[in-house]
């Protein structure tokens, strides 16, 4: 985990009472968080900074609702996921942007590697909107189990069961891709 | 590629839903087949990419900018709020005038305003004698009103109900 818990609750109480530099540090610390859960499911990285953007400005103005600056983070990821999920609904009808097109996130050295991360991102892109979020916040900065739980407003003691059957989905869409994956 | 039962428990394996002892034999075995070992090469690449960040571009300016617009319409609503009750309490009273009448059957211009006073007299002391009725009907207006227009009062009713 990149940001520590400890530091973090100071900072939503000084956020709490307008400081803006207290706000500009929590931003920075959990953008990236953000940003990638954005990208990750509107694979759009316009849309993701825009939503990214709106997830912020809702979280800082619904600061009051917050019952432990603890829970800054996973409180942060509930609404980006509410937020990510409400602009799918929206944008159903809509065509999606690939990740080839969109030509950002894929900036790896190795075409090797680039055409490896295409693949299991267009996999993950295949996957439910709910099972892509499980695994983002489940491997990306490893959120406790109880912290997805929270996150995803799912039991805590079926967080594993639902990961493991992204998973086994997300492996079922790469067959077929083993040898790309692996050379 | 061969075939492997056992790579059905790999997923399982690494989400952490095997026993101690289920985790020991599918490694213990993994480490003899080369099946499982590919398996498990693959589900480190795909951990390795669920894991890559992607870096976010500089947006606390402008969550900031935005935060300070709102921050200041919030100060101006109440002012401009109260205008629009005022307005709608307004219309509501010249509505009344006009449509009271038009209930009680006559016309101010028509019967002069003494006849238009004892006829609102009337309806007033009507209104007193039956002062619980109309007190129920009053509060039951007054929840639908709420309930239509205030989505806190409706989200406190339901989760009450």
């Amino acid at each position: 985990m990149s940001s520590n818990q400890s530091d973090i609750a100071p900072l939503v109480a000084q956020s709490r009472t307008g400081d803006e530099l207290a706000v500009r540090r929590l931003i920075a610390r959990h953008k990236d968080l953000i940003y990638t859960i954005m990208i990750r499911m509107v694979r759009h990285p316009d849309i993701a900074r825009d939503l990214t953007h709106d997830t912020f400005v809702r979280a800082f103005r619904r600061l009051p609702d917050l019952r432990s600056d603890e829970l800054f983070k996973t409180w942060l990821c509930a609404i980006a996921r509410r937020i990510a999920l409400d602009h799918l609904r929206s944008e159903r009808r809509k065509p999606t942007v690939s990740l080839e097109e969109t030509g950002e996130i894929l900036s790896a050295a190795d075409p090797a590697v680039e055409r490896r991360r295409a693949i299991i991102q267009h996999a993950l892109s295949r996957l439910s909107p709910r099972d892509r979020m499980l695994l983002v916040l489940a491997y990306y900065q490893g959120l406790s189990l109880r912290e997805v739980a929270l996150a995803m407003k799912i039991p805590e003691s079926n967080v594993r069961v639902y990961i493991q059957r992204a998973r086994g989905r997300l492996r079922s869409l790469l067959k077929g891709h083993e040898h790309e994956i692996l050379f | 590629m061969r075939f492997c039962s056992e790579t059905e428990k790999i997923p399982a394996l690494r989400s952490g839903n095997l026993t101690e002892e289920q985790a020991f034999a599918l490694r213990r075995h993994a480490s003899q087949c080369p099946v499982c070992q590919q398996e498990m090469l693959i589900e480190d690449e795909i951990e390795r990419e669920l894991a890559r960040g992607s870096a976010a571009p500089e947006i606390e300016g402008r969550v900031i900018r935005e935060l300070k617009l709102l921050r200041l319409a919030d100060t101006e609503k109440p002012t401009r709020r109260f205008y629009q009750y005022l307005a709608i309490s307004a219309l509501s009273m010249i509505l009344g005038f006009l449509i009271m009448p038009y209930l009680l059957h006559f016309s101010v211009l028509r019967s002069g305003p003494y006849f238009a006073l004892t006829r609102f007299v009337t309806l007033v002391v009507f209104l007193k004698s039956h002062l619980p009725v109309m007190f129920v009907i009053g509060n039951a207006l007054m929840a639908v009103s709420l309930f239509l227009t205030y989505p806190r009062f409706r989200r406190a009713l339901l989760s009450f109900l």
